[in-house]
């Protein structure tokens, strides 16, 4: 990465949106900010995150290219402009329009289910903001893969070294992808959240239960989203020929 | 020969150790020294950043690498 994109010119050009924050971990005794990796969720190296001004994690992004980057950003730059505005406006009907659209680009990185029923009423508001209402229909959408997702990492976190264990809890992630793709459940966009979970949760079910056609359909997705990328494609290779290999 | 060798490969071995333990501050330095430190404006600590971030609105992006490893 750094002697790639964070020598390139467009990674200057965007910088300008946010406050660059470099941390080095040294080993070296007294140094500031050792030790932050892990507390702010990071568990290698290199570690890319976008932070809040109180340095609340908000989203883990690397910055691969310019597309893909500003795309990640994009949901950052809403967040941190509307709070802004919302710190600045009063009670009349523009304030009143600026808390509901934080509240629901909030709900884009914090969802908590109980309220999505009054987020949904905002959400049909015109006055609001179109971006925001986007991304928290997005949100909405994909919440039943999101909930999946998260909590197979939560019991994978907690499986620690139990290799039986987290290959279970990986079963069952991929079942539960498997299961809301049939029910009509899709993650079109390559840039969308939890697209990699979703289609190769379903291509790796689809080899246990043998279903060819729906498993190879999703290996393609995966294989199209990574055209570049030959280590991703070797590993798609793979669970394409099981797939193949099917009657 | 064989005795050579040995004699070889200990002060090898020596001279690399003596250079690791020696190295985390250069190695940092070196880190600090990179073309990518110098292409943007980094900060060096959250606090640093947090507070630009409060006075300017913007998010802060943080880039986790190490030095003491190649």
């Amino acid at each position: 990465m750094e002697g790639g994109p964070l020598l390139q010119d467009w990674w200057k050009e965007v910088s300008k949106d946010f406050i660059p924050y470099v941390n080095i971990t040294s080993q070296i005794p007294g140094k500031p900010d050792q030790g932050m990796l892990a507390q702010k969720g990071g568990r290698g190296f290199p570690y890319c995150i976008f932070m809040d001004s109180t340095g609340k994690v908000l989203k883990e992004a690397r910055p691969s290219d310019k597309d893909s980057f500003t795309a990640a950003m994009k949901p950052i730059t809403l967040l941190t402009s509307m709070r802004a505005l919302v710190a600045k406006s009063g009670n009349g009907s523009k304030g009143k329009a600026n808390r509901q659209n934080l509240a629901l680009i909030e709900a884009v990185f914090d969802p908590k289910e109980r309220q999505f029923k009054q987020l949904n009423k905002f959400a049909k508001k015109k006055s609001l903001n179109e971006e925001i209402r986007t991304m928290y229909l997005g949100m909405v959408e994909t919440w039943p893969i999101r909930k999946e997702v998260e909590k197979a990492n939560k019991a994978l976190e907690s499986a620690g070294r139990d290799q039986s264990r987290a290959e279970a809890i990986n079963e069952g992630r991929n079942a539960a992808m498997y299961a809301l793709f049939r029910r009509k459940m899709d993650v079109e966009s390559p840039t969308a959240p939890y697209f990699d979970e979703f289609w190769m949760g379903i291509a790796e079910h689809s080899v246990r239960i043998e279903d060819k056609k729906n498993g190879l359909a999703a290996i393609e997705k995966m294989e199209k989203k990574y055209a570049d990328n030959g280590r991703a494609l070797d590993h798609f290779g793979k669970v394409r020929d099981k797939l193949e290999m099917l009657k | 020969m064989l005795k050579r060798c040995i004699v070889s490969m200990s002060l090898l071995l020596l001279f690399t150790g003596a250079a690791q333990g020696q190295s985390l501050e250069e190695k940092l330095e070196e880190k600090l020294a990179k073309e990518f430190m110098k292409k943007i404006e980094w900060n060096l600590t959250l606090d640093e950043a947090m507070k630009k971030s409060k006075e300017t609105g913007k998010p802060i992006f943080g880039y986790f690498t190490r030095s003491y490893a190649p």
